[in-house]
């Protein structure tokens, strides 16, 4: 036997022969585990340990001598290798668990903030204009609001859509949808609407165009609901990698501390969903003296907004 | 059915329609059979074969540098699946990913104290003779808390007392690391020969090993 296993004396072999053994059970028994636990790391702990295994027997054929490499230290780096591969691709399963579900959050957000504060308020309005108790003017008024309503989110609902499928959208595009969006709230609110657009980004983010939408319909609504505007001027500048919206109107002007400080939460709400892109709102407006709103928005990649 | 599994776990056998559908023949029908354990148990098994039949097969090189290379990687994998056991079990609660945690630091501690240690510091106690006892003491220690993690996988360790429990079990193998080693750093020298003695000749020797080569010198 020794001659068959040159260079190692007796109680090296007695003691690889040991250490071999309760690592050929160990083997088996992960392997046994793996299949009834149905745990993927714990299945490939049980590949490991067979290569491991399998490299403590071949240890018998060459002793494990300082600086020389052998095929036992082979199998058992093949077997690091493949946890080192598992780690990875339990690594790589968890960021794509992460990106799924942060993109739910979005969807769910978007929804929240969208599609179903249009349908609660479609929903009192109708009820307003069903009910008995109001005046025909009011009934009227309630179901005029009630269709606007409807085109609002329908657009939202053409947004999201949009988002979803396209990803980007060229600047042509974007200002193309921005127009469409000023010239149908024109003419359902009966107000003069003027958009210009200045410079150029080569693609869009559907998702930064849905933030400037929303912008936009958030501060028109303001604009006619609060201080009964009739002319409302748009500028659109892209510079520097960022998106500068102002929004103008000859209203009757509010107090931007009191308007932030107050229980609306329209501004608010538009100032918190910037600030999540890494942009800024400024508002400058007084009493009598219409108003005026200037948002800014990065042109972010998706990792660089995680970062900001 | 076959499920879109990094490792697919092959339970029971699988019907000849089915066999049919997928046009597989009787090897790939038996590796079914078997599933991947079984398919690398065979791979292994015959690579192993193809080694003892060949003789002249290179079974080893001297690369001092490369087993430097391999103790690194093999030690950083190993704390990495170390600390992976160790969140694991403080999670999940189960035994044998605590005790698996450990055996993978006992080697890793092992693998980077004689592979890279050993050659940067220059111990002077770290003889070939005292190196072999050393890893195969790691080894024997990894192995020892596979089995014991094997033998308790059933049992899940309350919430609450994770955190002390892994610290106790840690603390326990790494005292018996460190008495170990000392151990056979002071006495190592004076415990049996684990090599003949003319593996001596071999240690100077730079040319790849066979087992052909390894027998002409133990013969004569």
């Amino acid at each position: 036997m020794l001659e068959a296993l040159p260079g190692q004396a007796l109680p090296l072999l007695i003691l690889n022969g040991a250490v071999t053994l309760a690592l050929l059970v160990a083997a088996i028994g992960y392997v046994d585990l793996s299949r009834r636990v149905e745990d993927p790391q714990l299945a490939w702990l049980a590949a490991a340990l067979i290569l491991f295994s399998f490299g403590q027997m071949h240890a018998f054929l060459f002793p494990p001598l300082p600086d020389w490499v052998s095929w036992s230290d082979g199998l058992k780096l093949v077997g690091y290798l493949v946890l080192l591969f598992s780690m990875v691709i339990r690594l790589s399963g968890e960021i794509a668990e992460r990106a799924s579900g942060e993109e739910r959050l979005r969807l769910s957000r978007e929804l929240h903030d969208g599609l179903a504060q249009h349908l609660a308020l479609l929903n009192l309005k109708l009820r307003r204009a069903a009910g008995t108790g109001h005046s025909p003017e009011v009934r009227a008024r309630n179901l005029e609001a009630a269709i606007r309503l409807v085109e609002a989110a329908s657009l939202e609902a053409r947004q999201a859509i949009t988002a979803l499928r396209t990803g980007r959208v060229s600047w042509a595009e974007f200002t193309r949808t921005l127009n469409a969006f000023a010239a149908e709230f024109a003419d359902n609110h009966e107000v003069e609407v003027r958009l210009t657009a200045q410079g150029q980004i080569a693609r869009i983010d559907a998702e930064l165009q849905a933030e400037v939408l929303r912008l936009l319909q958030e501060t028109f609504s303001n604009a006619i609901r609060h201080g009964a505007a009739h002319a409302l001027d748009v500028e659109i500048t892209a510079a520097d990698g960022a998106l500068e919206i102002s929004v103008r109107d000859d209203g009757s002007g509010f107090d931007p501390h009191a308007a932030l400080a107050g229980p609306g939460i329209g501004l608010k709400s538009i100032g918190e969903r910037l600030e999540r892109r890494a942009g800024t709102l400024r508002l400058v407006s007084a009493p009598g003296h219409g108003a005026l709103v200037r948002g800014r928005l990065p042109v972010l990649s998706q990792p660089q907004r995680s970062a900001a | 059915m076959l499920k879109s599994n990094p490792f697919p776990t092959a339970q029971g056998g699988y019907p000849a329609a089915a066999r049919a559908e997928t046009g597989g023949t009787a090897q790939t029908y038996l590796l079914r059979k078997l599933g991947w354990q079984g398919a690398l148990w065979l791979a292994l098994a015959i690579v192993s074969g193809w080694l003892l039949l060949n003789q002249g097969i290179p079974i080893a090189f001297k690369k001092p540098l490369l087993t430097v290379a391999i103790a690194a990687t093999t030690g950083v994998v190993g704390l990495a699946i170390a600390q992976l056991g160790a969140v694991r079990f403080v999670v999940l609660g189960g035994r044998f990913d605590l005790f698996a945690g450990l055996a993978f630091g006992t080697l890793a501690v092992t693998n980077l104290g004689l592979g890279l240690l050993r050659p940067i510091a220059e111990l002077s106690q770290l003889t070939p003779q005292v190196s072999m006892y050393t890893l195969l003491f790691g080894q024997a220690v990894a192995a020892v808390l596979f089995l014991v993690g094997l033998a308790s996988a059933r049992q899940v360790i309350p919430d609450g007392a994770r955190r002390v429990f892994a610290w106790r079990r840690g603390v326990i193998v790494l005292v018996a690391l460190v008495v170990g080693a000392s151990v056979l750093l002071m006495v190592g020298d004076r415990l049996p020969n684990l090599l003949d003695p003319r593996t001596s000749d071999l240690l100077l020797d730079t040319t790849p090993c066979s087992r052909r080569s390894l027998a002409r010198r133990y013969r004569c």
